[in-house]
Order: structure tokens, then C-alpha cells, then sequence
């Protein structure tokens, strides 16, 4: 074996292995086997914003990285240039190669016919596999997804009304009112918690598809997304990941609970790296914290459109391994998100939230502006991270959690 | 082509959801503020069992056809403290107007509230019904939330009788229980005993993981209730 393999699966481990316990908490064995430390989570006297050490440092690494992520997209042009240039005496084949990747990483459209198949059957599969999961769901005295069980005196009802929405899905029958049914339901699933109804809040993302197509759509072979719907599917989906990264500060014990029952998470290298420089005498706190900070940045990447494709893989991967791999058929209704990130992973209609930011610098650039330039980058990848982080993890040190005991 | 408008969308969104809410308030009436309750408070597991739910036992025996049968498990069962008196929907006939009456179905389900979970065995009622004369042919435990099942199986002499019972009942829980109940098993070799994870607020049938463990070739000596934490 080379040295360059080993070193690729590390990296490969490193973005593929993280956030396994990825908002399926509820329906994997999750009860805490030793009380945390409660106080890390909390107000902290003494400390520099009231935050524990360890929680201001696993905040900052994620100012970091978010920040570093956003620069790189922000001058993404630049150096794919310098790199497509890199190569232009290494035949067309390569060129072509190295352009068609590019084009992948930097979320422009790709043309290749391999593309545009993966991305047609990834809407085909995004589409109907909602119906999949509600079938499971029924099947398994549960609405949705297992994260909500059924009452035995309403499953009966429940169910038929799943196994008829899963029909209609199916046969891509008046899909309208299957978007409209979902959301409703959705709205209902608050019975089961505001916070038990957050980790259904992917499953909107269909539903925004659903309910912009039109009410022929049994007539119609609806292979494509427009740019409206994938920039929607995004921000939708983006933001239940970026919301679920949140609720795991939140609720510590839930997420700590996994952690007590399937231990080797803990090891995790992503979550690592966010921890590094932290306290290790509150290993699972801070597992806690950077576990919920790695889906905190995932979330908000794939909300912004910030590499979007390269983060809907990396999801898609992750989620396939932790169904296939980690916790097998408990996490069938996986599928769901899988469709999703797929969908728009292959997407050719890219959108990024940060394009206002684009605009500015690409300005100042063709100005010939260069400190303005890079001070437009550097403030807002900085100030971005720092708005995104800081703010929600302050707050959460004032949170009183007693309800959740 | 047509498209709903985002009106439309947001009438039929609502009304589905309303529907849902009144469906579930006219199976489970409670009062409002019990849903406010339920909003706010989403803890850490969802909690289907109802306000005062208590842990229960309900059997569903084939034939209770008078009370004759009734007063028989009555009896036998009162040695069990940890079990309340029984209750039953629908009473059976006296045992002098049961022939008369000739029903078409003898069966009855016998449900029980269990007064001391720490005391409760499975093994020992199942027992107790077999000594009897009569069998129930569901065995059904709910409301507890979060519980796992006790098993301990004195038969684990060697290695093989570990290997076997880690590799076969798992598989064999999974088909019997068609993913009802189940969620996941872990084995104590030393204390020759297994845990049964049962899904959150899962309505558990006990003669199902009796009837998975008889198919690995094995009997419980008892099956006990587990709440709380793990040590």
C-alpha cells in the first residue's frame, strides 16, 4: 500500500466517520449511563463570556473552520484557474478531468452525460422514497419515522393514512396535496415536542417540491428540479441539520446517551479535530459540544450553498454508512435525507446565498482593489462565522434545561 | 398545467392538520393545556402513553368462557402481589347460564396494573396461568416509556450455549416480533443473563421473546422488568 492511501482514507475517515449519531437519536438506544456535568453547559462565573474554557475554544475552532471554508469559496475562481492552468500540458484528457471536478467542487454545472443521469434518477429517487419511509414508518406503529410512536388506539387510522399518502407518493399522484399532507403533518408532529418535531424538519424539504409541482403531475416524468426548488430544498434541509447541530447543546443528555451506549463514537476524528485544545477531563461535554457544532457548520454550508455539492456527498456518504454500517435497518428512514443531499448534490442549478458577498469583492477585484478585496473576504468569512457560532452558543449557556429531565 | 396556489397550499396544510389533532383528541380526549404540556415539555422521549398511565400487563386469553375459568386464574394469581386484581372489559357469563348463552368466542383479554415493577416475572405468571389449565396467547407489557426485559437463562454452560444464543436469538427476535417491540439485545455471559431493549413506549408481548427463545433452544427462568438507568 502507498503512502498516499492510507493518508486519503484518513481524510476520507475523517469527513465520513463524524456526526453518527446524526438526528436518529430517538430511535437508536440512547438512555445516559453517567449524569454529565451539567455546569459545563451552563453559565460559568469567572470565564470570559460566562462560557466554560472548553465550550469557548470548541467555539472557536468552529469560528475557524466555518471561516476557512468560507474564504476558500469566496476565492474558489482564483484557484480553480490557477489549477485548470496547472495542468494545461497534461493532455485534453486530464484538462478535461481536472475541469469536470472543478466544476463539481466549485458547484458550477457539470456536463457530462454520467452527471446529468446520477442527477435525473437522484430527483426520481428523491421524490418517491418518502413513500418508502412512511410504508416503514406504518409498518412499524410509528408516524414518519420511529422518532414518533404511534398510540395503539389511533395507529390503526394513522397508518392507512401513511400507507395512502405513501400511494400517492408512489404513483407521483397530486402531488400538491401530498406537500400540503406533509407539512400539516409535520405541524401535528409538534404534539410529540417542539424539539422531538425538529428532527422531522428534513422532511419538509420534499415537501417543497411536492407543493410547487403542478397537480397534473401523474401525467408528468419530473426528472429535474428548477433552480427555485433546489434552492429551497436546500435552505430547507440545510437549515433542519443546522437547527438539530443546536438542540444537541440543548439537550446534551440525549446526545450523551448514545454516546454511553455505543462508546466508540466518542472517537470520532471530525468531532476531534472541533474539540482540539479542549478540556479532556470533560470528554463526552465536549464530545457533546463539537459533535453538535460539526452538524451546526454541515447545516449552514448546505443552507448558504457553500460547497454544496461537496457537502451533500459527504453527507450522502455518511448517511449510507451509518445505516449500512453503524446501526443497520433502525436507520432505513435514512433514505430519506440520502434522496434529498442526492438530488441536489447532481444538480446543475446551484445557488449560493453568498453570492451579494461575490458581487462586492468581484468588484473591488476588477477595480483593482486588492486590500478592499481581501478585507471584504476575510471580514465576512470571519464575521459570518463569528455571527453564526457565538451568538446561539452564548445563548444556549443561559437555557434552563430542567424540563428536560 | 395547473399549480395549487399558496393559499390553497396553506388551507389544506392547516386543515390536514387540524383534522389530525381533532382525530387524536376524539381517541384520547385530554384537556388542552395537556398539549401545551406536551409542546413545551418534549424532554428527551416522546411519551404516547397517556396522563396517569400506569405499568401493565394484559393477557389475551382464548378461553375465558365463564366464570368459572375467571375465578380459577383470579385465584391461582392472587399469590402474585405484584400483580393488581384483574379487570376485564366485558365480564363472562356465570358458569350456570354459560352453556345456555353459547357464545361464539370464548376469548378475553384480562389486563392488570403492575403494582411493583422490581418484583415483576413473566416467567412465574406465564406459569402460574399454565398451572391453571389455560394459556394466554399474548402476554402484553406497556406503559413504562423507556424498559428493557430481564432474561436470565440458566443454561449457558460453555462457550457454544453463548455463541448460539448471541447469534441465533437476535435473528429470531427480529422475525417474531416483525420489528413491533424489538430494538436491541446485549448478553451478559457471566451472569448468564440477556437484556431486551424494547422500543420507547412499545407495547411489549412477552410470549413472543418465550416463543423466540423456545426456537433458539432455550427456556427463561425468569424475565424481569428494568426501568432507569443502567449501572
Amino acid at each position: 500500500m502507498t503512502g498516499a492511501w492510507p493518508r486519503a482514507r484518513h481524510v476520507g475517515l475523517l469527513l465520513l466517520v463524524p456526526a453518527v449519531a446524526l438526528a436518529h437519536e430517538r430511535f437508536i438506544r440512547h438512555q445516559l449511563k453517567q449524569p454529565l456535568h451539567d455546569e459545563f453547559f451552563r453559565r460559568y462565573p469567572g470565564a470570559f463570556l460566562g462560557m466554560h474554557p472548553a465550550m469557548l475554544r470548541m467555539g472557536l475552532n468552529a469560528v475557524i473552520v466555518l471561516a476557512a471554508f468560507a474564504v476558500v469559496w469566496l476565492v474558489r475562481h482564483p484557484i480553480d484557474e490557477a489549477i485548470e492552468r496547472a495542468v494545461v500540458g497534461a493532455g485534453r484528457g486530464v484538462q478535461h478531468a481536472v475541469h469536470l471536478l472543478a466544476c463539481f467542487v466549485t458547484d458550477r454545472p457539470v456536463r457530462n452525460r454520467v452527471f446529468y443521469a446520477i442527477g435525473q434518477w437522484g430527483v426520481i429517487m428523491f421524490l418517491r422514497v418518502p413513500g418508502l419511509v412512511l410504508m416503514y414508518s406504518a409498518a412499524n406503529n410509528s408516524l414518519v419515522m420511529p422518532s414518533y410512536p404511534l398510540d395503539p388506539k389511533t395507529e390503526f387510522f394513522f397508518k392507512m393514512a401513511q400507507a395512502a399518502l405513501a400511494v400517492l407518493i408512489l404513483t407521483q399522484t397530486l402531488l400538491p396535496l401530498c406537500g400540503a399532507l406533509l407539512v400539516g403533518t409535520w405541524i401535528y408532529l409538534n404534539r410529540w415536542g417542539w424539539m422531538v418535531a425538529a428532527d422531522a424538519l428534513p422532511v419538509l424539504s420534499v415537501a417543497v417540491v411536492y407543493l410547487s409541482s403542478p397537480w397534473e403531475s401523474h401525467k408528468l416524468t419530473i426528472t429535474d428540479l428548477s433552480e427555485w426548488q433546489v434552492r429551497w430544498v436546500r435552505l430547507t434541509l440545510g437549515f433542519g441539520f443546522f437547527a438539530l447541530g443546536w438542540l444537541k447543546i440543548y439537550n446534551h443528555d440525549l446526545v450523551a446517551g448514545v454516546a454511553d451506549q455505543y462508546p466508540s463514537v466518542l472517537d470520532d476524528p471530525m468531532v476531534k479535530l472541533l474539540a482540539f485544545g479542549a478540556d479532556p477531563s470533560f470528554k463526552r461535554e465536549c464530545w457533546v459540544v463539537s459533535f453538535a457544532l460539526a452538524e451546526v457548520l454541515s447545516g449552514f454550508m448546505v443552507m448558504t450553498g457553500t460547497f454544496l455539492r461537496v457537502w451533500s456527498v459527504i453527507m450522502a456518504a455518511m448517511f449510507t454508512k451509518l445505516m449500512l454500517v453503524d446501526f443497520g435497518w433502525n436507520e432505513i428512514p435514512h433514505l430519506f435525507p440520502i434522496g434529498a443531499l442526492t438530488a441536489i448534490a447532481f444538480s446543475s442549478r446551484l445557488t449560493s446565498e453568498l453570492r451579494p458577498v461575490e458581487v462586492l469583492e468581484g468588484r473591488a477585484g476588477r477595480d483593482g482593489k486588492r486590500l478592499r478585496q481581501a478585507a471584504i473576504i476575510g471580514g465576512a468569512a470571519v464575521g459570518l462565522a463569528l455571527v453564526v457560532i457565538f451568538p446561539m452558543l452564548f445563548a444556549l449557556t443561559f437555557t434552563d434545561r430542567a424540563n428536560l429531565r | 398545467m395547473h399549480f395549487a396556489s399558496p393559499r390553497q397550499l396553506a388551507w389544506m396544510a392547516l386543515a390536514w392538520a387540524l383534522f389530525l389533532i381533532g382525530y387524536d383528541q376524539h381517541a384520547n380526549p385530554r384537556p388542552l393545556s395537556t398539549y401545551w404540556a406536551e409542546f413545551k415539555g418534549s424532554a428527551t422521549r416522546p411519551n404516547v402513553v397517556s396522563e396517569g398511565d400506569t405499568p401493565r400487563v394484559k393477557l389475551s386469553m382464548p378461553h375465558v368462557c365463564c366464570t368459572g375459568c375467571l375465578n380459577d386464574i383470579r385465584a391461582a394469581l392472587k399469590s402474585l402481589t405484584w400483580l393488581a386484581p384483574a379487570r376485564l372489559a366485558v365480564e363472562p357469563p356465570a358458569t350456570e347460564s354459560a352453556e345456555a348463552l353459547a357464545r361464539d368466542s370464548t376469548a378475553h383479554e384480562i389486563e392488570f396494573d403492575i403494582l411493583d415493577v422490581t418484583k415483576a416475572d413473566f416467567v412465574t405468571l406465564d406459569q402460574t396461568m399454565r398451572d391453571v389449565g389455560l394459556a394466554p396467547d399474548r402476554m402484553e407489557v406497556s406503559g413504562m416509556g423507556h424498559f428493557r426485559l430481564d432474561v436470565e437463562l440458566p443454561h449457558l454452560c460453555c462457550k457454544v450455549c453463548s455463541r448460539s444464543v448471541d447469534e441465533q436469538l437476535e435473528r429470531l427476535l427480529r422475525k417474531e416480533t416483525q420489528g413491533r417491540w424489538f430494538d436491541s439485545m446485549t448478553m451478559n455471559h457471566v451472569k448468564k443473563t440477556v437484556t431486551i431493549y424494547a422500543r420507547m413506549n412499545a407495547v411489549v408481548d412477552v410470549l413472543e421473546l418465550t416463543t423466540a427463545l423456545a426456537h433458539a433452544g432455550f427456556t427463561a427462568h425468569s424475565i424481569r422488568v428494568l426501568t432507569g438507568p443502567e449501572s
